[in-house]
């Protein structure tokens, strides 16, 4: 046998070494992973639903998890976590596509002004149509939302200044935006709030080309007010709810989605020095799960999917001479079960074994 | 025939009514017991009515009998009475002062409500509860209106505000204690209206016309009423509807 390349190519390369022969609960799908955190690492988070379950784990895990814009200080914790406060680094709600999270950059630097900016409910209460469901029952009335909204988006622009890393979780490709301008809403007007109009909104499905472009003027946009900042991009695990797309189909859909922006994170990680790619991704829906990571709905993440992801995370992440000030995060949940458990019904009831972030896109499917 | 009965229950804003009952008399009120719970201070027991007593008092009263309470009252001071370092506002709808206060965070009406509702619900809600479901008509008497005069407001500051050194932090605007107020006021009526309490508001004479207390009822300190203020509550009471 002569000498190849695949000779001397560490364990990772290889599928058995990697999947078949690992423990279910231990695959770690990690290839280059350059970034590292110290407990003084300001790390800030946003994304699509999933990336909720990032910023969980960071604020238990003894990690600098960079909260800019916090409930005021008079606010009784539960009461916060009500509102949204926390969920993420500001309380943007979720970032489900590249054009949201330019556009909310563009916004909180004062580059971009939707036209569309407030929603009247039938009851007088207004929302914030970027993130209509942060205020449950809406703000009072349109000043209200205007006062929150500036101070949000001075939050913002704090966050993007001074964060050291940014996590952020690539939802989805499929917007739906304003025909004035080009605003991307995070769900279709008349969902959580607003009113649709044909006149006024049309999906719009981004492509390879949208994603890249998107991310890429972000980033170049966040380097100029943050030059140290670093980037880790992730792609949700979450199906898509629903699909608009002219004929389409949700599985389908779901599939051309997540393909994309995972092409679309690899390639801004080739790209870019300071951008990280982590495959939470394919632990949560790799062969190596054995769709184990899923619950009943086959939709949601179970705590045992997104402790996995968190502590190949914090294994690779996490400063070596660090470990021992950054605790371990507690694994609460038992490893997944190799074969579809029996009683599954039992299971679906118990809401402990799965986690239903706070998905907004979650609403389609109840219209 | 027996005689009716007002029973007077609740914390320190008992005090103005008990003083105003001295000067008032209560002959139009029936047999009129007025006390305070009992309380803890300082290692110290204060004798009273304690809370385990709540129930009983209210099983044993008969139609026709008016149970008043002046349970709590005082959060809404404790809350923003003093400025905040991260000085905040809000708008509390039907407010006279609609505008937000450019230099302060604005919080959402609902994040006020919710957590307000949390103070009216805690401690203060459960014990009304207990006074409520019986066979008496049963009263909550708003908290006496916000002062506005700051400088007497510094002066005559409770312990408890002298303690967090409120002469050199400062008080926040009327305004914000006024919203205070009326948001207290706003949580408290719906629990009552839940509970099949009367919600008695504080007697428009009490109030000058920016809805803040007039200055002849002010009490000795930051936060209370007087006896004037306990005289024109007891007319409100002593005119108040009772149960067949």
């Amino acid at each position: 046998m002569g000498e190849h390349p695949y000779r001397g190519l560490p364990a990772k390369s290889f599928w058995n070494a990697t999947v078949r022969d690992a423990p279910s609960g231990d695959i770690d799908p990690v290839g280059r992973f350059e970034l590292e955190l110290s407990p003084e690492t300001r790390v800030a988070t946003s994304g699509s639903c999933f990336a909720q379950h990032i910023a969980r784990h960071l604020s238990a895990s003894g990690l600098n998890y960079f909260i800019a814009e916090d409930a005021h200080p008079l606010t009784p914790r539960p009461v916060a976590a009500a509102h949204q406060y926390g969920v993420y680094s500001a309380r943007f709600g979720n970032v489900y596509t590249a054009r949201q999270l330019l556009q909310l950059f563009r916004r909180a630097h004062g580059s971009f002004e939707p036209q569309e900016d407030v929603w009247i409910e039938s009851d007088g209460s207004a929302l914030d149509p970027f993130r209509p469901t942060v205020q449950p029952g809406g703000f009072a009335n349109e000043a209200e939302m205007r006062a929150d909204r500036a101070y949000h988006l001075s939050a913002v622009r704090r966050m993007f200044s001074e964060l050291d890393v940014l996590i952020f979780t690539l939802g989805l490709t499929e917007c739906w935006r304003s025909r004035a301008d080009g605003a991307v809403f995070p769900i279709c007007p008349g969902v959580s709030g607003g009113v649709f109009d044909p006149a006024l909104h049309e999906f719009y499905n981004q492509t390879l080309a949208d994603v890249h472009a998107d991310m890429s003027q972000f980033l170049e946009g966040l380097r100029s007010v943050n030059p140290r900042a670093r980037v880790m991009l992730t792609v949700s695990p979450v199906p898509l709810a629903a699909t608009a797309a002219a004929g389409g189909n949700v599985v389908s859909a779901t599939v051309y989605s997540k393909s994309v922006l995972r092409v679309a994170a690899e390639m801004l990680a080739q790209e870019n020095e300071h951008v990280q790619y982590f495959p939470s991704y394919e632990i949560i829906t790799g062969p190596g799960a054995r769709g184990a990571y899923y619950a009943e709905d086959l939709r949601n993440v179970t705590e045992a999917g997104v402790a996995h992801v968190m502590k190949v995370f914090m294994a690779h992440a996490t400063l070596k001479s660090e470990a021992s000030r950054v605790e371990a995060i507690p694994s609460e949940r038992p490893a997944p079960q190799l074969a579809p458990a029996a009683g599954a019904a039992a299971a679906y009831a118990s809401a402990s074994q799965w986690v239903e972030a706070l998905c907004d896109e979650q609403l389609l499917d109840q219209t | 025939m027996s005689t009716t009965k007002t029973t007077i229950i609740g914390d320190s804003h008992t005090i103005a009514i008990k003083d105003g009952f001295a000067k008032r008399g209560g002959a139009d009120l029936g047999e009129v017991m007025i006390d305070r719970l009992q309380q803890i201070k300082n290692g110290v027991l204060r004798e009273g009515v304690a809370e385990s007593e709540l129930e009983e008092i209210a099983a044993a009263a008969q139609p026709g009998d008016l149970i008043v309470s002046v349970l709590g009252g005082n959060q809404f001071n404790v809350f923003g009475l003093m400025r905040h370092p991260e000085p905040f506002d809000f708008i509390e709808p039907g407010d006279p002062d609609e505008a937000l206060d450019p230099e302060a965070r604005a919080i959402p009406v609902k994040i006020m409500e919710a957590t307000f509702e949390r103070f009216v619900r805690g401690r203060d809600g459960k014990l009304l509860k207990k006074l409520a479901g019986g066979k008496a008509t049963v009263l909550h008497l708003e908290a006496p209106p916000p002062k506005d005069d700051d400088a007497f407001i510094l002066s005559h500051a409770e312990t408890y505000f002298k303690k967090l050194d409120i002469s050199t932090v400062g008080l926040s605007k009327p305004a914000l204690r006024r919203k205070l107020w009326r948001l207290q006021s706003r949580m408290t009526k719906a629990l009552c209206d839940e509970i099949g309490v009367v919600f008695v508001p504080a007697p428009d004479a009490t109030k000058d016309p920016s809805g803040f207390l007039k200055r002849d009822y002010y009490g000795r300190d930051a936060t209370h009423a007087n006896a004037a203020y306990g005289v024109v509550v007891l007319d409100q009471i002593a005119g108040h509807p009772r149960g067949a």
